[in-house]
């Protein structure tokens, strides 16, 4: 492709990927489709990042000049009271970013994976300080090798950015900001686990307790994708989440157990269109911790 | 599912000793001698667990009925296993007792005893006590029921596979809501023809009428089962293998599990099930399921279809099914046509199998329809 042609693609391509203007009524593209993606190989100003858990399936082979992060390693730490898989602090956060990524200010981030949910939580990370330019492959990996789109194994050498993060506060819930809106009716609160968790009768490891925060309704993230990777028809999940009562006039809290599932809920609320969405990142880890939060508790212990 | 920790599987709490049971000396339900001088003579003639395989030695003083009829039910008997298997099995005499031997080691170690829905967990899920030895009369969802319905139907129900079915995450409901004593102790019958085949089987009419304001009950009536319009997609194994590793212990190997729905033709109408189409799901078992005790163990396999009458416990009331017709009509995909069956396979199969003719067509969209319909979103 002639090299004015595809800067003209890529310009397309990330003008469609942020909104034309604040408070603009087009909604933002949250997905670029993989043979659109694949155009962008090799482009300047773009990366593509590998989120698989295995970087040995990326040694074997990956998009080309796409850079690896196990994003559950890499992007989790144990934040206050020993609460797990965490954010990090904003300056870890730019240096990730900027110097082990090779992401500016300006790039264009093309994300996916093979599990489903680690490329959701590195776009929440990035739109969390303030990136704008980000998007999913479509389908994943899965989808990228089933077009038999062009792949290799060749190791990537990353030229450092400066990456300048902007905390987003409207992006995040604590656990305060919570307590503050439980019983606002123009909040709602989004408990992201399995329905087993949400009931109580089931907990993960790092709960306290089984259980939930009162007045969450539960959509458990994983059940909305088809073989992982393929976000079900936007048709039918909008109107399952309006069922529930999770509606656009709203402020959305999502929760899971430590902001995982939580942002994977966030991906797909904004690949609704949806306005105003938060993430609880401590979750459930640390919320069923504190004796002093009101919570609805099951029989795991 | 994990497993109880041993202290925990062990331990008979002491607010036990102040119930009824807990009244009762150890000795005269578990056996065993308290007056015996070492432990091998304490523990001679012990059991573990006192109400399998006779309910009554251990139940039937206080619990004469239920002792009686639980003898019956088939999660004592697991009685429809046996003839089912054998009739896709070789008639030679030594293959049979080949095949026996690995049911025994694998299909009836599920067996559950009145001690293993009120007191521990089943054998099949390492057992152990799960609440200090009391005795709970509603058995325990976690540790009772999906212990051993697990990897299906508990998957299914609580939404660890798909979104749950509504009973659950939304009603609060639990198994026993829908499959009371009443129909798990037995019905006294000792030649049920299926797992359905009980007295007191719940059926969704029970408790739902179907609602008049929606078009698709008046139009469809009794000719679908609810499951076929209210089902997602649910867990179809392909290729289970069983024996025993290098320690002795049972394993069960299914390489091939696939997610899908699949609508067939019920070839056993009745006025219980009048309905026309139902959902049908693919059996774990191959040709050499039984492999590792014999060959050619199952020989007669193409005597009985192995695509089967399900009930996915996933109940959603709006389903991809639902929300459009054409989802169904005129979608191929979704029916159980010859194409997806083996050759040697289809004449087992065939009262299932849809013939493609009658597969019911794409009903065409009045345009007045089209203009009232909502803009459809798109992620591009």
């Amino acid at each position: 492709m002639r090299r004015t042609t595809r800067l003209m693609l890529v310009l397309a391509m990330i003008t469609a990927l942020v909104p034309l203007a604040a408070g603009s009524a087009s909604a933002e593209r949250v997905f670029i489709r993989a043979d659109q993606a694949a155009e962008l190989v090799g482009a300047p100003g773009v990366r593509f990042v590998d989120c698989r858990r295995d970087d040995a399936q990326y040694a074997k082979a990956h998009v080309p000049g796409a850079v690896f992060m196990n994003v559950n390693k890499a992007l989790r730490t144990t934040g206050a009271w020993e609460v797990p898989g965490v954010r990090r602090d904003l300056e870890e956060l730019e240096e990730l970013f900027g110097r082990d990524l090779g992401i500016g200010n300006n790039t264009t981030v093309l994300l996916y994976d093979d599990e489903g949910y680690d490329a959701t939580r590195l776009f929440w990370e990035l739109k969390y300080v303030g990136h704008d330019k980000v998007a999913l492959i479509f389908g994943g990996w899965p989808e990228w090798t089933a077009q038999n789109l062009p792949v290799d194994n060749k190791t990537v050498g990353v030229e450092p950015r400066n990456f300048v993060g902007t905390i987003q506060p409207d992006l995040l819930a604590t656990a305060s900001y919570i307590v503050q809106n439980l019983g606002n009716p123009n909040v709602i609160l989004v408990d992201c686990r399995p329905p087993a968790q949400y009931k109580g009768d089931a907990k993960a490891p790092m709960a306290k307790v089984g259980g939930r925060i009162p007045t969450a309704v539960n959509a458990f993230t994983l059940a909305n994708w088809e073989d992982k990777t393929y976000l079900k028809d936007p048709n039918e999940l909008g109107d399952m989440y309006a069922d529930m009562g999770i509606t656009k006039d709203k402020e959305v809290i999502c929760y899971c157990n430590t902001g995982y599932y939580a942002s994977n809920t966030f991906f797909i609320l904004k690949a609704l269109d949806y306005p105003n969405v938060r993430v609880y990142d401590y979750s459930w880890a640390e919320w069923s911790g504190k004796a002093f939060l009101p919570k609805i508790e099951g029989t795991a212990k | 599912m994990a497993p109880l920790e041993p202290h925990i599987k062990v331990l008979v709490a002491k607010d036990f000793l102040d119930t009824d049971h807990g009244e009762i000396d150890c000795e005269e339900c578990h056996g065993g001698d308290p007056k015996g001088k070492d432990m091998a003579a304490a523990h001679k003639g012990m059991t573990a667990d006192p109400t399998f395989p006779d309910a009554d030695k251990a139940c039937a003083d206080c619990h004469e009925e239920e002792a009686a009829l639980a003898k019956t039910s088939l999660h004592y008997t697991l009685a429809t296993y046996r003839p089912m298997v054998h009739k896709r099995a070789s008639g030679e005499t030594k293959k049979l007792a080949l095949l026996d031997k690995g049911m025994d080691n694998h299909c009836f170690s599920c067996h559950a005893s009145c001690g293993q829905c009120h007191v521990s967990r089943p054998e099949s899920a390492m057992g152990g006590l799960i609440d200090g030895h009391k005795f709970n009369a509603k058995p325990d969802q976690t540790n009772q029921c999906t212990a051993c319905h697990g990897s299906r139907v508990g998957n299914e129900f609580t939404g660890a596979t798909g979104q749950g079915d509504v009973h659950y995450t939304r009603h609060d409901m639990d198994c026993m809501e829908c499959h009371p004593a009443s129909e798990l102790h037995g019905d006294g019958k000792t030649d049920h023809k299926n797992r359905y085949d009980v007295e007191g089987s719940p059926r969704c009419g029970d408790c739902h009428e179907p609602d008049p304001k929606v078009e698709q009950h008046a139009v469809h009536g009794d000719k679908i089962s609810c499951y076929v319009c209210h089902s997602q997609p649910y867990a179809n194994c392909y290729a289970c293998h069983v024996g025993l590793d290098s320690k002795g212990l049972a394993y069960y190997k299914n390489p091939v599990e696939e997610e899908h729905l699949m609508i067939g033709l019920n070839p056993n109408q009745d006025p219980d099930r009048p309905e026309k189409w139902i959902l049908v799901r693919r059996v774990p078992v191959v040709p050499t399921s039984f492999e590792f005790y014999g060959k050619d163990l199952l020989t007669n396999f193409n005597q009985a279809n192995n695509w089967k009458y399900a009930s996915p416990h996933n109940i959603q009331k709006i389903t991809s099914q639902n929300r459009e017709c054409n989802n169904c009509h005129g979608n191929k995909d979704l029916f159980l046509t010859e194409d997806k069956v083996k050759p040697e396979m289809q004449k087992a199969n065939a009262p299932v199998i849809v013939p493609e003719d009658q597969i019911p067509g794409k009903q065409e969209s009045q345009g007045e329809d089209e203009e009232k319909a909502p803009k459809k979103r798109s992620y591009f």
